[in-house]
């Protein structure tokens, strides 16, 4: 683990942000990367990075939403970057048959993919403001989560 | 923008199950006490500033400190795109330039390396990587290859790349158990290398090395079939 200092009259703001968006990037950066430890890196890792330029950021929760989606799509890539690859059991979670399978499909989609799905159904984004969080243009958008929506309507049918 | 066919029970179904499986990450309340007035608040994990995290004796992967600068690489060895998404073989730029070692190759992948975030690229290289950061290139049996190959998704699809020790003169695969056919190989500095598309909608394939055209028999603990992973 990395320690990082903050300064005094830094540290108040830093930390009621960190009190108040810590679960929802939690919860975000989960549902992105669908591991609860990748999450919590991911999240620690957006708030120790905007540190350093904190003065000069204007939104913070916008900031670090986006820093957060950055990260988990690495943090995805690295889960998946291995030699030798496995089809994981999905986890159970919810307790609610029907919501976890449609979770597991879910997770099966392409990274890319699930960003988008997971930014307009959870976070609520419109595809406009999605293309700007992933550098994608909005058309490229719309498309993936066309893609996305057509797979999952076909893996529940 | 045209508008989505949004189909509402979809939706709704979507809506429902991200909300409910957010839900299941509940605060801990001991984090919450973070960062604290100590100087010392926030804990990061480490990991995102390694610069090699070896694969295995030949395969790295890198988060290196570095950022991209530019898409198209320049000098690429070869390049295609798979599924719609651009990629590009380029030198092993992370490994030293060792005289009389090969420097192996890199993979960069358009949509994992966007101009201006870190590279997240993948390397291949035969033998293993000295302290000083030299690949051997040599020894090794030609069974080792199955040591040195790994796979990357790219959007549906799958680039599974390969190093080659020096007497496996061929790469055959078959997709889901059909006709098998030779993979090219290319050579770079002293290595030889092959890159293979796994197209999207392929579950599995079957990769054997061949020596003098006969299948070299996997290790232990290596298989010749692969399963593509759904990501």
């Amino acid at each position: 683990m990395t320690y990082l200092d903050l300064s005094d009259s830094e540290l108040p703001v830093i930390e009621e942000t960190y009190r108040e968006l810590r679960l929802p990037l939690l919860r975000l950066a989960f549902l992105l990367t669908g591991s609860r430890e990748t999450a919590e890196d991911v999240v620690q890792t957006a708030f120790a990075a905007a540190h350093p330029r904190w003065a000069a950021i204007d939104d913070p929760r916008a900031y670090l939403r986006r820093s957060v989606v950055n990260l988990a799509k690495d943090g995805h890539r690295r889960e998946f970057r291995r030699r030798r690859l496995l089809r994981p059991e999905p986890e159970r979670v919810t307790a609610v048959p029907e919501l976890d399978e449609t979770w597991a499909l879910v997770c099966r989609l392409p990274t890319t993919q699930r960003t988008v799905v997971v930014l307009h159904y959870y976070e609520d984004l419109p595809l406009v403001e999605i293309g700007r969080l992933v550098d994608r243009p909005a058309s490229t958008v719309r498309s993936d989560l066309r893609r996305a929506l057509a797979r999952l309507r076909k893996d529940l049918s | 923008m045209n508008t989505l066919d949004h189909d509402p029970e979809l939706d709704q179904r979507l809506r429902r199950t991200l909300a409910a499986v957010a839900a299941t990450v509940e605060e801990d309340a001991s984090l919450v006490e973070k960062p604290r007035r100590s100087h010392r608040g926030l804990a990061i994990a480490a990991g995102v500033t390694i610069a090699a995290v070896p694969l295995a004796a030949g395969a790295w992967v890198q988060f290196g400190p570095e950022y991209v600068d530019r898409i198209p690489p320049a000098n690429p060895i070869i390049g295609g795109s798979l599924d719609g998404e651009r990629y590009w073989v380029v030198d092993g730029r992370e490994l030293p330039r060792c005289e009389g070692s090969p420097s192996g190759i890199e993979l960069i992948i358009e949509e994992n390396n966007l101009v201006g975030q870190e590279w997240n690229t993948t390397g291949a290289v035969f033998g293993s990587v000295s302290a000083d950061g030299c690949a051997s290139g040599r020894g090794g049996e030609p069974a080792d290859t199955y040591y040195h190959d790994g796979g990357v998704t790219v959007a549906d699809g799958m680039l599974w790349m390969g190093a080659l020790h020096r007497d496996v003169d061929g790469v055959r695969v078959s997709l889901e158990g059909g006709d098998p056919f030779d993979v090219d190989t290319f050579e770079h500095e002293g290595g030889t290398y092959y890159l293979l598309e796994v197209p999207s909608s392929t579950a599995t394939f079957t990769l054997d090395y061949l020596v003098e055209g006969e299948a070299v028999p996997p290790p232990a603990g290596e298989a010749r079939e692969h399963v593509v992973p759904d990501e």
